[in-house]
């Protein structure tokens, strides 16, 4: 790779190790991630279609070229043509448009979940695994308990029980979602509980909470990161289903799973409708696996 | 699709029997309390349901001294604990009420729509460890070629393809296009009623009867939903084998085969393979538990009458004892199934007896 | 390459499974698609609902019936002829003789009498057919009663016009069930309620072999029944809830009839020609709800500037193409008072300016129920867009919230009703009386007290006096005084649609005719070529 003046000074520095700062350390060991990143076509393409998500449902009003919500039944179920790409649904309006404002959705939810699980998982888990002892127990009944129901089924039963509404959906996503976390955040707690630097904080006089977070939260993010990449896959799949049964995103919101579901109504005149939006559900689904899968790779070469 | 492994499995060598014993009460008050929490749960989720469950029973008409009368016929006056009491009571009794939608009792529903769903399943584990298992053999010992990589890429897309979306478009393209599958349901309408229902499981029932086009016309319904289903399972299996083969391969007795000189088949197949036997059991387990969430999406698309059908319904229509029963039967079988797999584990693999 | 042969070998085998789609069905059965979610029971006294009442009505017969084609004209049924006293308050039917129930019984007045009890006494949703003309459980013993094993009496409290209460003991609340059977299955004075949920205990044409719910329904053919035996030997109903599986199984002969399309599938398959549709005219209509304990909302004003954000035209054309027939008023097309008038149309403009000059010219927020399924959901978001529109943002949710309804705690509701007496009674009563508005009277029963509305008392008046009115010509007259009074009341209850509920029949199925008031049967139906 032939590099330019100022961009090839920056990559040796970057992948130097001579560090001399310990901020030159942490873009170092970013940027050798990031190289093989690029390295991993897979995990590179999962990589392009994210970002390419996060652009989209960030210029959304800009890339849409009709306004998602307006009705008209006079273009009502129109294949897809030069001035609807994806052809129109049931109210005349625009699939393309409202496929984009879905990525918009999509992420919201996504981004949602995780934010709010990856706390809750890791001082769950975190606090079990560092105390032990009935802590340890009770916490990991509870997460036991959560874990054996399949998290459709759990999902499903949560949000059917809030009523529907996208942010009812999170939460009962949420739900389903945080108890594998807690147990990776306990197993790896476990393996660094006794470790020197652990215990040389404790006989510091370091309290619980500063050495979960300034000792094992670096430890285990790695994995954690890992394993909510691999998550997010399973949160829109999730998403998706809620919306298909009716829960999730309510009208006139645009929801990939609830406009494969309407549209599995006009499935015999208007294929489009459904056909869209399940194929971008699956891109992205499968971006994020391939993300996390070669992610995983990266930041956590024990499991690979 | 979340699969999860909960079993960690120490290990122990001496005096087996005073700690086996201790191990049983653990597990007993382990799923005893699992099952309290479970109940908990649905219970809760039960009486959340936003549909009013009395007009549920008596309809949107009735005037409002029904709607008072049947409300406390249904105990819905009482504190919410005693309530929950009740139930608890109710179910130890093996009672799970009766349901408001099919007016019968929930047991029984579930012993008939329950079959619908394992028949559905466990076709799809078949097909998906039929396939998976040698893709993933065959990944890990190609680690690195474009069998590899196709054999992940194919992988995660099981991972990630919706699973009611996918069988959406398998119903446009092979019923409504090709007119090669029937358009869902488990036999034909004019089908039913033939065959006498011993087992509930139709295609065992069909062939026990003698009724061939029965069960012919049941296979044929079974195929489109459980080859779906199985290529979920296929994706996690194929994973699965591949990087438990993987470990194998890099032991130190596969070098040694290799370099006395061994072929590569038999040390694939007899050595590296028979060894992972074991764990590959534990997770078709696991893929089976994971396969009770695909049927619930998949049988609403199908109009599969099981399990997942039938607790969709229940929760759209506030039927909380059906709710509470289903909900509590696919608890229990996670748990069972877990639980299963690691007496299993136990008892099998070589390096924990 | 030993996998490579065992995945050739997987596929042949399913290769092989996919025996060629079996075509037809076979000639002497007919084979219904429907969908049987909101199917609870089949205790034709306890039942409210479409799907199940049409079993119900082949399951039993009732005294008087009234023809699809002809429905306001009384037919003789199990009541062989019936004579009405002068003061229009006794009503004597003599019992068609050598009936017999499927269990062999044979029918009588004894059995009648107990059936009519049975649905008065057991008080739910369909009772209202008898107790709305002041039968109760108190009064019902002295008022209706066999005085011998061939002739019932019944007597009415008031003096109601005669076709009201004719009209009730056709409706399938008053099947006639077998008495001295059910006795035998009853359990701590349940009225047999327990058993007859899911078993049948009628007379009529069909008797019930299997009820699997949300999956099928089988009935046979009864071969005593006496107008003969039906020609379909056998009848299926299959739980098919998706509308294009309904379309694609219609179309390849997998079914007879297929009763929840949509629109669109409907369009396809009339174009396509191998199946009939049949819209047929349902007695209620499509609504929406303004509550009228909000204060924004019990503006008259604001309510009118509603009539003007409904997409008639525009829902006409495509989700409502075979779901109704465009109406904004009270009284349905063919019933006595009926009107085409229709004034309102989609115009934003118009809307604002109501909304200016009710003082909210900037709109306002609402939460909006709207209930799942088509076409009532489309309804709803095509509601919602054009309020938008028009400044008022309504916070649509798509659920079973009839309970909130009932209880009178919502903002805006949008659903549809059906009733089961062909008289203009039936919907007014609902729509427009409310005898009493305050939150404790409870008279939940009726939308027009759901929605909190204190219908004008010129026109709660005139509805009582038709319902009395014997003198078909004055009645005739007050109805259209009636109609035209509600639309120009600024209802809190505007209506859209007249509900028509459509049926595709395959062109080879003849006798299939959809009912009105939801009884339409099976014993007239033959499959031709």
């Amino acid at each position: 790779m032939a590099k330019s003046g100022t961009f090839s000074s920056l990559h040796d520095w970057l992948i130097s190790e001579d560090f001399t700062s310990s901020r030159q350390a942490r873009l170092h060991s970013v940027y050798l991630g990031w190289l093989s990143l690029v390295a991993n076509p897979l995990a590179f393409a999962g990589f392009a279609v994210v970002l390419l998500l996060i652009i989209v449902a960030a210029l959304a009003p800009v890339i849409a070229v009709h306004d998602p919500f307006a009705q008209d039944f006079l273009t009502a179920l129109q294949a897809p043509s030069a001035t609807h790409w994806f052809g129109t649904d049931e109210f005349g309006r625009d699939v393309f448009s409202r496929l984009i404002y879905g990525a918009r959705t999509t992420l919201y939810i996504t981004i949602l979940v995780t934010v709010i699980v990856a706390p809750i998982g890791f001082v769950i888990g975190a606090t079990a695994g560092y105390l032990g002892g009935w802590v340890d127990v009770v916490l990991m009944r509870i997460t036991d308990i959560f874990l054996s129901f399949p998290s459709l089924v759990l999902a499903l039963a949560f949000s059917a029980a809030l009523g529907p509404g996208i942010e009812n959906a999170v939460i009962a996503i949420a739900l389903t979602v945080w108890p594998p976390i807690a147990r990776l955040a306990r197993a790896e707690t476990l393996t660094f509980r006794h470790a020197d630097f652990v215990v040389a904080a404790e006989l510091q006089g370091a309290g619980t909470g500063r050495i979960l977070l300034r000792h094992i939260v670096p430890l285990c993010a790695p994995s954690i990161i890992v394993r909510l990449t691999l998550n997010m896959s399973s949160i829109i799949l999730t998403a998706a289903g809620l919306g298909f049964l009716g829960l999730g995103a309510q009208p006139p919101m645009a929801e990939w799973g609830a406009m494969a579901a309407s549209g599995r109504q006009y499935l015999l005149d208007a294929w489009w409708l459904t056909t869209v939006p399940g194929v971008a559900i699956l891109t992205v689904s499968l971006a994020f696996n391939l993300l996390g899968d070669g992610l995983r790779d990266i930041m956590d070469p024990r499991n690979g | 699709m979340s699969i999860t492994q909960t079993s960690d499995a120490p290990l122990s060598r001496k005096s087996p029997f005073p700690k086996a014993a201790a191990k049983i009460a653990t597990s007993f008050i382990v799923i005893l309390t699992t099952l309290l929490g479970l109940m908990m749960i649905t219970f809760t989720v039960g009486r959340m349901v936003p549909a009013d469950p009395v007009i549920a029973v008596i309809g949107d008409q009735a005037d409002q001294a029904t709607y008072d009368r049947v409300y406390k016929e249904m105990g819905l006056d009482r504190p919410i604990y005693v309530q929950f009491g009740n139930y608890l009571n109710d179910v130890v009794h093996l009672d799970f009420g009766q349901s408001i939608i099919t007016k019968q009792s929930v047991a029984k529903d579930l012993s008939r729509v329950f079959p619908a769903t394992i028949e559905l399943a466990t076709l799809a584990t078949v097909i998906g460890a039929g396939l998976g298992i040698p893709l993933g053999v065959i990944a890990a010992v190609r680690k690195g070629t474009w069998v590899d990589h196709l054999a992940r890429v194919v992988g995660l897309l099981g991972y990630s393809t919706p699973i009611f979306w996918l069988g959406t478009i398998v119903i446009l393209v092979f019923y409504a296009y090709l007119g090669a599958i029937p358009p869902g349901g488990r036999i034909y309408l004019y089908d039913e009623g033939i065959v006498q229902a011993r087992t509930n499981f139709i295609l065992l029932d069909s062939a026990l009867g003698g009724h061939w086009n029965v069960f012919w016309s049941a296979l044929h319904h079974i195929i489109a939903p459980a080859v779906i289903l199985g290529y979920a399972s296929m994706a996690y299996l194929s994973r699965m084998t591949r990087s438990f083969m993987l470990e194998q391969l890099r032991q130190e007795y596969i070098l040694t085969a290799r370099a006395k000189g061994l072929g590569q088949r038999p040390i694939v197949w007899r050595h590296a393979f028979r060894n992972i036997r074991v764990q590959l059991l534990t997770v078709i387990a696991l893929a089976y538990c994971g396969l009770l969430d695909g049927t619930v999406l998949i049988e609403t698309v199908f109009a599969w009458p099981g399990l997942g059908s039938y607790l969709t319904s229940a929760l759209f229509f506030a039927d909380m004892n059906a709710v509470l029963g289903s909900v509590l039967l696919i608890g229990l079988i996670s748990i069972a199934i877990n639980l299963l797999s690691d007496i299993v584990y136990r008892f099998i693999d070589p390096r924990t007896r | 390459m030993k996998t490579f042969k065992r995945a050739l070998l997987t596929c042949a085998i399913t290769a092989a499974a996919f025996h060629p789609a079996a075509a037809t069905t076979p000639k002497n059965e007919l084979v219904i698609a429907i969908m049987m979610t909101t199917m609870r029971g089949l205790d034709p006294h306890e039942v409210n609902q479409l799907e199940a009442a049409e079993v119900v009505a082949n399951l039993y017969d009732r005294l008087i019936a009234l023809p699809p084609d002809d429905i306001t004209n009384p037919q003789p049924s199990l009541a062989e002829s019936w004579a009405v006293s002068d003061d229009g308050k006794r009503f004597t039917f003599k019992i068609r003789q050598g009936v017999t129930f499927h269990s062999g019984n044979t029918v009588t007045a004894r059995d009648v009498e107990w059936s009519l009890h049975r649905l008065v006494k057991l008080g739910l949703a369909p009772s209202t057919d008898l107790r709305q003309w002041g039968f109760s459980a108190k009064n019902v013993d002295q008022l209706i009663r066999a005085t011998d094993d061939q002739t019932l009496v019944l007597e009415t409290p008031e003096v109601w016009n005669p076709n009201l209460i004719l009209y009730s003991l056709a409706s399938y609340s008053t099947s006639i069930v077998d008495s001295r059977f059910l006795k035998s299955k009853e359990k701590d004075g349940d009225w047999a309620r327990n058993y007859l949920q899911t078993a049948d205990a009628g007379s009529g044409p069909y008797s019930l072999v299997t009820w699997r719910s949300n999956q099928l329904l089988i009935a046979d053919a009864f071969k005593d029944y006496w107008k003969g035996a039906p020609a379909m030997k056998r009848v299926y109903l299959g739980h098919v809830p998706e509308s294009s599986a309904q379309r694609l199984q219609i179309d390849a002969g997998d079914v007879d009839v297929a009763t929840r399309l949509s629109s669109t599938d409907l369009s396809g398959l009339e174009r396509d020609g191998k199946v009939t549709v049949q819209k047929v005219p349902g007695f209620g209509f499509y609504y929406l709800a303004l509550n009228q304990k909000d204060e924004v909302l019990s503006n008259p004003k604001v309510r009118e500037a509603f009539r003007y954000l409904i997409d008639y035209d525009g829902l006409a054309g495509s989700v409502m193409k075979y779901y109704g027939i465009k109406q904004q008023t009270i009284i349905p097309g063919g019933l006595p008072g009926a009107s085409t008038e229709m004034p309102y149309k989609l115009d934003i403009e118009k809307a604002k300016q109501l909304l200016a000059e009710a003082g909210y010219p900037d709109g306002f927020s609402k939460v909006y129920f709207a209930q799942p399924g088509t076409p009532e959901s489309e309804v709803g978001i095509s509601l919602q867009n054009n309020a938008a529109k028009a400044g008022i943002r309504l916070d649509l949710q798509i659920g079973d919230q009839i309970g909130k309804f009932r209880s009178r705690q919502f903002e805006l509701f949008s659903s549809r009703t059906g009733e089961r007496l062909p008289d203009p009674h039936a919907v007014l009563q609902s729509y427009a009386t409310n005898a009493n508005n305050a939150d404790d009277a409870k008279l939940a029963g009726l939308v027009a007290w759901r929605s909190a509305w204190d219908v004008p008392k010129e026109i709660q008046n005139m509805v009582t006096a038709a319902a009395h009115e014997t003198d078909q010509e004055k009645r005739d007259e007050l109805y259209a005084r009636i109609n035209e009074a509600y639309l120009r009341s600024s209802p809190a209850l505007v209506t859209s649609f007249q509900r028509t509920d459509p049926k595709a029949v395959r062109n080879e199925v003849k006798g299939y005719v959809g009912h009105p008031t939801w009884l339409t049967r099976w014993d007239t139906v033959t499959k031709g070529e």
